[in-house]
């Protein structure tokens, strides 16, 4: 099966990723790329621990987290990262982008 | 190279723009000959509906969009774990659509170069 | 050959900050030696408008002719652009007022990977 990235833009609130993300891939063939609000699944327990039942690496856009008042540390699921970095997992490390 | 693309309604018909403007993608590839299919899933079923009428509100049809497709060999497919959730029985749809399990998702990941959500 | 990279945004430039996050993966992606081509759908058309003056926000127009200049390509779905009231010459410098069929069919069959940023 193809290695799809899933772009997610919204909060915890607002959207379950996960049920959309199960049904394209398996989580060894998924990486979840949050930007925007997309960045509060990452920072809720909940929410969080589903991301990395359903993804084998979370990025989480380091602008969009720092912007809202959050760092590295409070993240519960993922790393942070810069815009390169979400390149190299849309261009090469996926085969499929998937906006959630 | 992308040859083929899957194009993802996730949104119910006549609020918002967005399952129109995918089928219109999917149409426009299809027109130029690649390998391209829609899948209707979560909201985005509702657009499978016989009943239909855009006129009640002075809207394009997405029904009839949907059939375009059928002119060109696009494929349209619906998920039918967001029919049931939805109460939707498969009786109201109308013809051309293929109905399949939620586990079919991946097949036609796999089918396609690339995807795009509407 | 580099690897191409189609972004498809179809959010309004100051619905939120999506056109925004569409020019910095384009410009990302291109730091890294990537081809990028942007195509502009519904809403996103908005985002080519010239002189557009959000006063404090980013302005995404500016950002975008600035990218087309640093070598992506954009067009945008002329359709969508009309039934919003623009017409050809009031885009930005370098952005192609186009179509589905003809431009972003171009662009996606020369692309390694679709990108698309709505909600």
């Amino acid at each position: 099966m193809p290695k799809s990235a899933f772009i997610i833009l919204k909060s915890p609130q607002e959207l379950d990723p996960t049920h959309t993300m199960k049904r394209f891939a398996d989580s060894k063939d998924a990486s979840a790329i949050l930007l925007e609000d997309g960045v509060y699944q990452a920072l809720v327990d909940g929410p969080s621990r589903k991301l990395k039942e359903s993804a084998h690496e979370v990025l989480v856009s380091k602008e969009d987290l720092e912007a809202r008042g959050f760092g590295p540390s409070d993240l519960k699921a993922g790393s942070a990262v810069e815009y390169a970095d979400i390149v190299d997992c849309i261009m090469e490390r996926t085969e499929r982008t998937i906006t959630v | 190279m992308a040859n083929s693309t899957l194009v993802l309604i996730t949104k119910a018909p006549y609020g918002l723009e967005e399952a129109f403007a995918g089928l219109r993608l999917g149409l426009a590839m299809g027109v130029n000959g690649m390998k391209t299919s829609v899948l209707m899933m979560d909201d985005g079923v509702y657009n499978a509906i016989a009943s239909q009428k855009a006129e009640a509100v002075k809207m394009p049809s997405n029904m009839e969009a949907t059939k375009e497709l059928y002119d060109f060999e696009v494929p349209v497919y619906v998920v039918k774990e967001d029919l049931d959730s939805r109460g939707i029985d498969e009786s109201k749809l109308f013809e051309g659509l293929k109905v399949v399990p939620a586990s079919k998702v991946k097949e036609l990941l796999a089918e396609h170069d690339v995807v795009t959500t509407f | 050959m580099p690897k191409t990279l189609t972004i498809l945004w179809r959010t309004g430039s100051m619905m939120a900050m999506d056109a925004n996050v569409a020019v910095k993966l384009a410009r990302a992606a291109l730091a890294k030696g990537y081809k990028v081509d942007m195509f502009g759908y519904g809403e996103g058309v908005t985002a080519v408008k010239k002189g557009q003056n959000p006063k404090r926000f980013p302005n995404v127009g500016n950002e975008l002719e600035e990218t087309i200049k640093q070598g992506v390509s954009t067009a945008i779905c002329e359709t969508c652009y009309a039934a919003r009231g623009f017409e050809r010459g009031e885009e930005i410098a370098g952005a192609k007022v186009g179509s589905l069929t003809n431009d972003l069919f171009k662009f996606i069959s020369e692309s390694d990977r679709l990108v698309t940023i709505a909600r």
